[in-house]
C-alpha cells in the first residue's frame, strides 16, 4: 500500500555549503540520500514531496560539520503482512512464481497455489487449470495476500499466497478495468 | 530483535499496522500517479534533469497499471464515498484499490470489515452492515463506469 507520511532525518552538512543556497543544498542532499531507499520500518521511499528544515543547525565540535534536523513528507510503499494486493507475474518456474507490486518482489511457492493449478512448461512456463481456463504466466495480473516478509537492511521481499477465496488471476469484470 | 517482534504483531487483516502507519494517510493508486508526476515536473521546472530511481519508475508503472480510476476526480469521488462510511484509512484504500464486487469478496480481502464489535468515536457500534457494503461497492462501480 502507498502511504504519504512525515519522516525525520538529521542531515550533516559541510561548512562549504553555507550561504544563500543552504536550503537548496539541504533539500538536494536529502533527495539524494533517501529517495529510492528502503528500510524495514518505512518501506520503500518512492518520492519526497516536501522538505521542511526544523530550526537552525548545530555545529558538531571537532569537525565543523553542521547537523540539521529536517522533517520531510514522503510517499512510501510499505507492504504489510496480511495485506491483499495486485501484482504482475514476472517469472514462473516449477517451484512457484515471482510477481511484482511496484518496487516489491513477491514469491508465491507452489504450496500456496491452489492444487487445481498445475505447472506446465510445454510452451511458456505457466500454472494452469486442467481445462486451461485459468492460466498464470508471465505478465498475468494476480491478486495475492502477503503471508510473510523478509526485511533486510536495503530491501523488503515478501511471500504471498493465492490459495484463498477471491485470490489468483484477475479477470476483467463487468465494471471494466 | 525489536524488528522481528514488530513484524510479528503486524497484521493488515486486523488493521495492526504498527508504529507510524496506524494513523498514516493511505493513498489510492490513482492518487499516487498525481503525486509522482508532480514530483517529476518539479524537477523539470527548475531546469534540472530528473533521474528517477528504479523504485520511482516501478511504483509509477504499477500505479498506472492498477489505477482503477481514469482520473483524479473519480478517485477523489470514490474516496469521499468511502470516507462517509466510518472506515479506517487502510480499509478505504484496500476497497478503493481492489474494487471488490460483493460484500463477501470485500470481507475476504479485508477481514476487519465490517466488524459488529467495533465502536465509532462516540462509542456506538459500527453501523456498517453487509447491505451497506454492497451499496458502497455499487456506488464505487458507478463512479468508475461513469468516468471511463
Amino acid at each position: 500500500m502507498f502511504f504519504h507520511i512525515v519522516l525525520e532525518r538529521t542531515m550533516l552538512l559541510h561548512p562549504r555549503f553555507f550561504g544563500p543556497k543552504l536550503r537548496d543544498t539541504l533539500t538536494h542532499q536529502l533527495l539524494q540520500d533517501v529517495e529510492g531507499r528502503c528500510d524495514g520500518k518505512n518501506g520503500f521511499i518512492v518520492a519526497v514531496t516536501n522538505v521542511d528544515p526544523k530550526g537552525s543547525g548545530e555545529i558538531t565540535s571537532g569537525t565543523g560539520m553542521v547537523k540539521f534536523p529536517v522533517s520531510y513528507n514522503a510517499l512510501v510503499f510499505r507492504p504489510f503482512k496480511g495485506e491483499v494486493l495486485e501484482c504482475v507475474v514476472t517469472q514462473v518456474f516449477k517451484m512457484g512464481f515471482f510477481a511484482e507490486a511496484g518496487p516489491l518482489q513477491v514469491f508465491v511457492s507452489n504450496h500456496l497455489i491452489p492444487d487445481d493449478l498445475t505447472f506446465d512448461s510445454t510452451q511458456e512456463p505457466c500454472f494452469k487449470s486442467d481445462t486451461g481456463e485459468w492460466r498464470i504466466q508471465k505478465e498475468t495480473e494476480v491478486r495475492l495476500k502477503i503471508v510473510g516478509m523478509r526485511i533486510d537492511a536495503t530491501n523488503i521481499s515478501a511471500i504471498g499466497t493465492i490459495k484463498d477465496d477471491f485470490l489468483g488471476e484477475i479477470r476483467d469484470d463487468a465494471t471494466g478495468t | 530483535m525489536a524488528r522481528d517482534l514488530s513484524e510479528e504483531e503486524e497484521d493488515a487483516q486486523q488493521l495492526k499496522l504498527g508504529g507510524g502507519f496506524q494513523r498514516a494517510q493511505c493513498l489510492l493508486n490513482a492518487e499516487v500517479i498525481g503525486i509522482l508526476e508532480q514530483r517529476q515536473h518539479l524537477e523539470e521546472n527548475n531546469n534540472q534533469e530528473f533521474t528517477p530511481t528504479p523504485v520511482f519508475d516501478k511504483s509509477l508503472e504499477y500505479a498506472k497499471r492498477f489505477r482503477k480510476y481514469n482520473n483524479l476526480a473519480a478517485a477523489t469521488e470514490a474516496r469521499k464515498e468511502l470516507m462517509n462510511r466510518n472506515l479506517e484509512q487502510f480499509e478505504i484504500c484496500v476497497i478503493g484499490n481492489l474494487c471488490p464486487v460483493s460484500a463477501a469478496e470485500a470481507k475476504a480481502i479485508q477481514a476487519s470489515l465490517p466488524d459488529p464489535y467495533r465502536k465509532d468515536k462516540e462509542g456506538h457500534p459500527d453501523p456498517l452492515s453487509e447491505d451497506d457494503i454492497e451499496k458502497l461497492l455499487t456506488d464505487i462501480a458507478h463512479i468508475r463506469r461513469f468516468n471511463n
